[in-house]
Parts: structure tokens; sequence; C-alpha cells
């Protein structure tokens, strides 16, 4: 409730009101042009005396313009004092604060416009102050950045370092110089913010978040601004190229971090609640953790890609807030075991992790586990980042694994093949393909079937291939009467099971087989198909180090101590998801590999996260060791060589 | 209703001495990891070669029942009171790791090798009637056939689902109505009855919310109907008895405890075993319960803390725990008659 009343007026009028003490004014009853409302008069009616004073002085000081060539550099220079009571009642409390911790931080905070009048940054200031020559001072009305530069040649002069320091050209090397320290209890969070107050930077950084705010207004703006309006769209688009370049110059967590400890300087729990919370939306938006975390969750839930800064905030506090939204998150776009963990597991889970998962995948249009969690192990390993979507989120992990099977075996790695007659040739050929559309790939299923219809079918070489759903396809449209189609008829498609139909020039092509199937072993066995099993292949690939984990006591020592190290492992799916599937007769088992990559506080300390291959990637789950545990014995009495397939691996 | 109100009053999680932490394993006289099924009376095992073979093995015999790749798998379902067992030959195990791997349906007469292929799927469920049901994942067909006369079936075309992993589980009430639970593209779970002679479904129950797992179960003429959660420590679970008349008939069990349900109803008259949550210190653990529908009693079978599953394999109940199998209720277990002479 407290931040509700925070940011009413009534609450503005209280915080300013030390101030209005200080200044002597408070009990001031009688209204007259040169007087001051007192604390009984309404908030309005301060503020408006407030603003008729000021401007009776700013228009009085304008008829005065002077430069700072012919001030008395030795005679007392001050600011009109409607102005600092304009400055009090309309900056944000926080600069107040950061702007009364010396002269020095004063000036700074008027050179980084943290200080605000009622109209907006304080620019031309009222300025009592002294003419050469003569004894008695005057209002003059001079420009801010010349009153600072007269200022610092006798004073604080190290703020003209500062703002050199802060410049764009500077800034990158600047931010990198601070120490941003997370804290971890509440003393050292709140001594954290009483040092950052005291440090003569600040106000300097907090420009910087104030220009950030600028430029996403003016973006706002930009948008409703008309074509013909010029100078304002100049200015507007100057504000978001400071923005972007400010941007490019520092991290997300920086720029949350100082965004944050700006804006709470009065309020030293807003700034710490985040860090010291238990839930990842606030650490995420703290910059505590990467953002990479949670994203790809967020995309789907504001329907944008990417995302801003800004929109991670927002997606972050509904997460927050309803638990049960993602139980529900991106189950249509990338099909996965439903439903996912809600919110408050995840972020449980998502604590802990260490699997890095910069993309998105969807297990229910791959059918073989072993890819899926191949591609998963890949990509953490190599860091891979990938702006996927619904379309290609299971060719990006079939292809990534032909490529490297392929490159282990170049004729048998990869089984899936377009087979057709070769009318030139007059004989039966196969290329090798992997399913769903990719842009360059000659693997990918779009590429292959142009290749064949450009060979075979008449189609025109500058032409393409589009993957589209049954649904989608309407041979009555104008779109749909020239060109290639692949159409997937089913609502699912995995690698295995589609059923297609191709389509060129509106004429159906007949003749196109697809075959083979997707087997591939993931430990040694005796029947491996490919030449390598998924186990080898990283070995190959990665150059990774594996490890039997045979008990908890070894999966915490190898999960907690060794950098990047992860688990994977296949077990039954009855015992690890025994929510999901029931065991129905003697030895029954669906095995599923999984990763684990975390351990968890909750419970007595004995869940750990994982993501099984039918999982969402981005909804680890938490489950007990025990059942993990259940789950591999279980299916090393089943496995061919009763092997254990529980591994640490680590690079 | 006084039945009702005495379960809310009188449910009790009884620590029984009669079991102890280690409960007995599975007594085979060969690796019971190779074994598929076997008879109560341990006259007639069904098990399998590593070289992908069905075996039955009787008393210094051996037949073959279905041959196969190395890497095949079976898994076998049977009643205690049924003649029928439904075999599902699973190829390609250890390659295609996905839940959807659909297997070749059999049917086989217990003690026999003449098997009959009925044809191809998942989520095999047996029914009292003699008729077994199966689902294709694929094409989302369920598959009903009459063990006795194969040729006689039906099929029930189920919607698309939110999730590709969700199999319908059925119940047979008669020859002509059919209890099923599925899920559709909302993700959204349902018990729904499906009349024969017309050829007509009917949604006739609906859980509140998405994280409700709707689960079927049937033994001594009753049918039952349990709704557990999704989220393995967070919500509540119920169970109801099932008529063809009303639908739901009447709750039967609650508990604010989400309990992991996985429920056998034929192994003992009026009695439902199923996981069930309970608390130790901080954390929910799970074992597994014998509740007495009558009394509206559950008494705790098991005290391993993990136990998410129970079986019921020929009139013996067995609990699958750590890659063996546990017997619980200190039941007599076979005289080890099963077949000798298994080495490959």
């Amino acid at each position: 409730m407290w931040h509700l009343f925070w940011h009413s007026p009534f609450s503005r009028f209280l915080r300013i009101l030390p101030y209005l003490f200080l200044s002597g004014e408070v009990f001031s009853q009688v209204v007259t042009t040169n007087d001051y409302p007192g604390i009984l008069f309404p908030l309005e009616q301060i503020v408006s005396t407030q603003t008729n004073q000021l401007s009776a002085v700013q228009i009085k000081a304008t008829a005065n313009p002077a430069s700072i060539s012919i001030i008395d550099p030795k005679k007392p220079l001050r600011l009109d004092n409607s102005l600092l009571r304009s400055l009090i009642t309309h900056t944000e409390p926080s600069y107040l604060l950061l702007a009364r911790q010396n002269t020095c931080s004063f000036y700074a905070a008027l050179e980084n416009n943290l200080l605000r009048s009622h109209d907006g940054a304080a620019r031309n200031l009222p300025v009592w102050a002294t003419a050469k020559g003569k004894e008695t001072e005057e209002l003059f009305a001079i420009e801010s950045s010349s009153l600072l530069s007269f200022v610092y040649r006798e004073q604080c002069t190290a703020n003209k370092d500062f703002g050199s320091l802060f410049s764009i050209q500077n800034l990158a090397k600047t931010i990198q110089g601070f120490n941003f320290s997370v804290p971890k209890t509440q003393t050292q969070c709140s001594n954290i913010v009483r040092e950052w107050t005291a440090n003569p930077y600040l106000p300097y950084l907090c420009g910087i978040h104030e220009r950030i705010e600028l430029g996403n207004r003016a973006e706002t703006q930009l948008a409703q601004t008309p074509a013909s309006d010029l100078l304002n769209r100049r200015r507007l688009g100057t504000s978001i190229r400071v923005r972007d370049e400010i941007n490019s110059n520092s991290t997300l967590f920086q720029r949350n971090y100082i965004g944050a400890l700006c804006q709470s300087l009065e309020q030293p729990e807003k700034f710490c609640e985040p860090f010291l919370t238990e839930e990842i939306w606030q650490k995420v938006t703290a910059g505590e953790k990467p953002a990479w975390l949670i994203e790809k969750n967020c995309e789907v839930l504001l329907g944008k890609s990417p995302i801003t800064g800004r929109d991670l905030i927002t997606c972050a506090a509904r997460l927050k807030d309803n638990p049960s939204l993602c139980t529900t998150l991106g189950a249509n776009e990338y099909p996965a075991l439903f439903p996912k963990p809600d919110c408050k597991e995840i972020s449980d889970a998502l604590l802990v992790q260490k699997l890095v998962t910069r993309y998105r995948d969807c297990p229910g249009n791959l059918d073989n586990g072993t890819i899926t969690n191949g591609f998963r192990l890949w990509s953490h390993f190599q860091n891979t980042v990938i702006n996927n979507n619904p379309n290609d989120c299971a060719q990006v992990p079939a292809l990534t694994f032909a490529e490297v099977s392929l490159n282990a075996d170049p004729k048998e790695g990869w089984p899936l093949a377009i087979c057709y007659q070769n009318r030139a040739r007059e004989k039966r050929e196969c290329l090798a393909y992997v399913p769903g559309p990719h842009a360059t790939s000659a693997m990918g299923e779009n590429n292959v079937i142009k290749k064949i219809l450009v060979d075979n079918f008449g189609m025109g070489r500058d032409g393409s291939c589009q993957i589209i759903r049954g649904n989608q396809y309407n041979p009555s449209l104008l779109e749909y009467k020239n060109g290639c189609f692949i159409i997937y008829e089913d609502n699912i498609c995995t690698l295995t099971h589609c059923r297609r139909k191709i389509v060129l020039n509106n004429k159906t092509i007949e003749g196109l087989e697809f075959t083979g199937r997707a087997l591939f072993s993931y430990f040694s066995d005796s029947i491996a198909i490919t030449k390598s099993t998924l186990q080898s292949l990283l070995r190959e690939s990665l150059k990774i180090e594996a490890r039997e984990i045979r008990n908890l006591t070894e999966l915490t020592f190898y999960l907690k101590d060794l950098k990047g190290a992860i688990i994977h492992g296949i077990g039954c799916a009855e015992d690890i998801l025994p929510s999901f599937f029931k065991r129905e007769s003697l030895n029954q088992c669906a095995p599923l590999p999984f990763i684990v990559d975390g351990i968890s506080k909750r419970n007595n300390g004995d869940d750990v996260v994982v993501r099984t291959s039918i999982d969402d990637i981005h909804s680890p789950r938490l489950i007990p060791w025990n059942f993990i545990f259940n789950a591999v014995s279980a299916y090393q009495e089943q496995h061919l060589l009763k092997t254990w397939t529980l591994y640490g691996i680590k690079n | 209703m006084a039945l009702k109100t005495s379960f809310y009053m009188t449910i009790l999680f009884t620590s029984m001495s009669l079991f102890a932490s280690t409960l007995p394993p599975l007594a085979t006289k060969q690796d019971s990891t190779n074994i598929r099924y076997l008879t109560r009376d341990g006259k007639y095992t069904y098990y399998q070669r590593r070289s992908g073979d069905l075996l039955l093995g009787t008393n210094f015999n051996v037949q073959e029942v279905l041959k196969s790749n190395m890497g095949t798998m079976y898994f076998i379902t049977g009643k205690s009171e049924n003649k029928w067992l439904v075999i599902r030959q699973v190829q390609h195990f250890q390659q295609s790791l996905d839940p959807r791997l659909v297997g070749k349906i059999y049917r086989v007469e217990k003690g026999q090798i003449n098997a009959l292929e009925l044809g191809e799927g998942v989520a095999v469920d047996l029914h009292s009637n003699g008729w077994v049901s199966f689902y294709e994942p694929h094409t989302r067909l369920i598959t009903f056939k009459n063990l006795d006369n194969p040729q006689i079936g039906f099929n029930i075309q189920t919607p698309p689902k939110l999730n590709p992993y969700f199999f319908p589980h059925a119940v047979m009430l008669d020859e002509q109505t059919v209890f099923y639970v599925d899920m559709n593209e909302k993700g959204e779970s349902a018990l729904i009855s499906f009349n024969r002679t017309d050829g007509k479904s009917k949604v006739i129950f609906k859980p509140k919310g998405i994280n409700r797992r709707l689960e079927l179960c049937q033994g001594f003429d009753q049918n039952y109907l349990g709704a557990f959660p999704f989220q393995q420590f967070s919500g509540t679970s119920e169970i109801w008895s099932l008529s063809k008349e009303k639908g739901i008939d009447k709750q039967i069990y609650s508990s604010s405890l989400s309990d992991m349900g996985n429920m056998v109803c034929d192994h003992s008259d009026k009695t439902i075993f199923f996981s069930k949550g309970h608390k130790s210190g901080a954390a929910v653990r799970h074992d597994i319960f014998e509740f007495n529908v009558e009394s509206g009693q559950a008494k705790q079978i098991s005290q391993l803390n993990y136990a998410t599953q129970v079986i019921n394999h020929d009139g013996l109940l067995l609990i699958p725990f750590q890659g063996k199998y546990l017997v619980p209720l200190k039941q007599e277990q076979s005289s080890g008659q099963e077949t000798l002479g298994t080495k490959e």
C-alpha cells in the first residue's frame, strides 16, 4: 500500500514539509504576491503561488540578461529563493537528498538536470550577483551552463573532470571502474546505499539514468509526433540516439543497478528489496541475475521480441504477482509437457540453476529426447545464442545434431532423407534433410525440396519453398496460386511423424518419399545404429570430461564446486514424473533424458533442478533427488548393458 | 452422506508396525528385470531376452512367443481374473527416447504363445469385461478391441491436445458405455462418456483449472475417478465413485495434500491403493496407502518416503522402488516355480 501513497500529492507535500520548515515560511497564513502560503493551504495553492512567484522573478531577471564576464567573482552569488522553493517542490526526493549532501553535489545535480523547477530542468536561472564595478547585488538571468563554468572556476573544480569522465566517449571505461556490489543482507545493503549517496560521482551516474529515461520517453513521443513537425522529431531523435549510445556502452545490470539506486536514495529498502528477496524476478530486474533467464518467457508473455529493459520489469512484476501464468506460458507456440511448473517453482529453480539457455526449443515437435538433450548440452557449453521462433524451434536442435553427427560420420551420421527419381540421371536418389525451414542450410527441408523441384519439376532457381500449416493453406487465395508450398497436415509434426503435401504452382507434387527414422544411442549400447553415441559426440565436439554420479553427495560436489559443470542422464519417466506417467506393468519404463543443473534449498534441501527432454527449456522443475535416483536405477535394470546412466560433465 | 462425514472425521494415517522400512523384494528364480509377466501361482513366466525375443517359460519348458530385433522391449498388461494378456512390443527402445513411441499391441492367452496383433499404440487399458483399449498419439485415436473376438471393436477420435504427452485412459462400464479422460487444445481435462450405440461423447465432469490430473480406476465392478495435482507439491486431491447413470456418484476421499494417485482398484474389494502425500517435517513425502472405500480410512503400507507408483501384477501388489519391486502387506509370493534355464 505504501508505494501507492508515496506517489500521491499529499505524500509529496509531506516529504517537502521539512524543506518548507527550513525556509521559515510554514506558518505564513496570508497570501500576497510577495508572501508564501503555509502548510495549512492546499498543495495546489502552494505550488501555484510558487509558480507565479518564480515566473514573476524570471520575467524580471530575463530583462537583465548577463554574461558571466560582467559578474564580479569576488562578490557572493546566490540563486533566487523562488527558484529554490520550486526546486524543492518539483525535484525527485531522491535527487533532493543527493543535492543536499554538499555544495558540489548541488551543482553536480544541477549540471546533470536532476533538479527540476515547475517547467522542467532548470536552465535559465534567476541569480542574485554583483556586476563588476558595482556595490549592490542585482537579479540576473544566467544560463545554467554559464553559471556552472563560473562556479567551477572557484569551487568544485573536480566536477569539471567528472563531467568529462561521463561523456559518451569515456562512459564504458568509467562505468567499468565502479564496483556495483550486490548486497546479501539488509545491513550490508543500507551501508551500500549510504556509501553511494556520499559518492561525488553519483549525480553523474544518475544523470546517465535520466538520459536513458528521457530517451525512452522520446521514443514513445516520436511515434505520436507528426512527420511535418521536423523540429520536435529532430529533438526526440537526439534523445533516442543518446540513450542508445549509453545502452551500447553499459550492461543491463549496470543500467538497472544505477536506475534502482538513483530512484531509491531516500528509501534504501526499495533498492535493497530485489537483492534480498528470494525470487528470480526481482533479481533479474535488479541485474543480479542475467536477463536471459526469464527473457524468452517474457517475450511470449508480452508478445514481442526483442524486449526492452522496461518490458522486462513489467513482465517480471506480472510473473511474480500471478504464479499460475507460468503453467501455460508458451504452451501453444512451443509444444512441451503440460502443464508447466508455476512461477514460484520456476523462480526457485532459476535461482540455483546453471544451464545456459539463451534460445528456445520445442520438444513436442521432436520425437527423440537424445536430439533435444544433445542440443541443450551443446548450447550450454558453447554459450549459444539463438533467436528462434515457433517455426524453427525444432529444426535448430535437429540441424545442430545432424551437423555434429555428420561431422563424426559423414556417411551415416544422419538417417533422414528425401528420396526421388532423378529424371536426368534416371535413377533414384536420396538427399539428407532436416525437417523444418532454414534460411541458409542446404539440409533445411525447404532447401532440399527446392533443389529437387528445380532439378526435376521445372521450378525456377530464384523461387523458394515455404513451409506452412495445413490450416493456413488456402489454394483459393491468390498468394497460394504460384510458388512452392510444403504443407504440414498434422497439428504437431515431429521428425518422423508428419504428413506433408508439396504443392508447386497449385499442382501437387508426387513421388517424393521421406525416409529414415531418427534413431540414436545416447549412451553406449550394443546396437548403436550410427557410429557415434551422443556421449561420444559430446566428448569429441566439446572435449568434455564425464564422471559417473551415484549419490546426492557426488551430485552436490559436482554442481557446486565445478564451474559450468552440469549433470545429464536417462531415467524412467514413470519415476521422474510420476504425476504425469503411471506405471501399469512390471518393468515398464519410458526412457527419458534429462539435465540436472542445481540443488534447491526447498523441502529438506534434496530437490534438484531438472529439465527432462520433454520439458520446456525455460520451465525447469524441482524434483526430489530420490525420484531421479529411482528413475536411473529402474532404467539401468532395463538397459541392454545394464549401464548406469547419470553423468556429470564439464569442459 | 454418512460415509462422507465419517470419512472427513476419521481419516487415519496410521503408522502401522506391519510394514518395515525395508519391504521384501519380489522373489524370482531368474533375473527379475527380464520378467514381463509372472502368474501368481508361478506356473507361467513371460520374459524377454536381450536379443529382442519374448519367451514363455513353464516348468522346465521354454517357448518363443514373439521374435524381434535386439533392443526391442516388451511390456505385458494382465489381470488375475482375466485369461488374456496384452503385450506391447516396443522397438528401438533405447534409440528413440520419446514417451510417444508406439509399440505393436498383441493379445495372448495366459500360458499360451499364440500372439495376435491388434494394432499400434501406447497407454494400454485392460478392461474387466474382456476388452482392451489403447491410444495412438499421432492420430489421437483410442482403439477398443474385444479380446475374445478382436474383429469386434470401435474407435474414439479425440481432439488435439495442448500436452503432446497426454494419453487418454478409459474404463468400459459395459459393452456400450465408455468413460474416458481426455484433454483439449486449451489444456483442460475432462471426464467424458461415450455411447457406442449413437457414437456420441458427452462431457460429464470438468475440474476447475488446469492443475488437475484425472485418473480412472476399475475393479470389483466399481469405477472411480481421481483428481490429483500435476504440480507435485501443491494442490488438493480427490477421489469419487462413478456410476453409469449419474456419472460422478459421490466423493469418497479428499486431501489438502498433493497425492500422486496412480491408483490400483482391482487388488482387494472396496480398497484403493495409491501414492499419497504425507508431511515429513516441512517436506511432503509420498508413500503407498490402502484406502478403505467404506470406512474412509487410509492406512500407510510403505515407509519409503518416495514411493510414487504401485501396480497389481496378477493379484500381487508391488511397489516399484529404486529399480526393484517390493512386496507390501506380507503378501504370499509364488513358490518360485517359474521357468529355469533362461541364460542366454
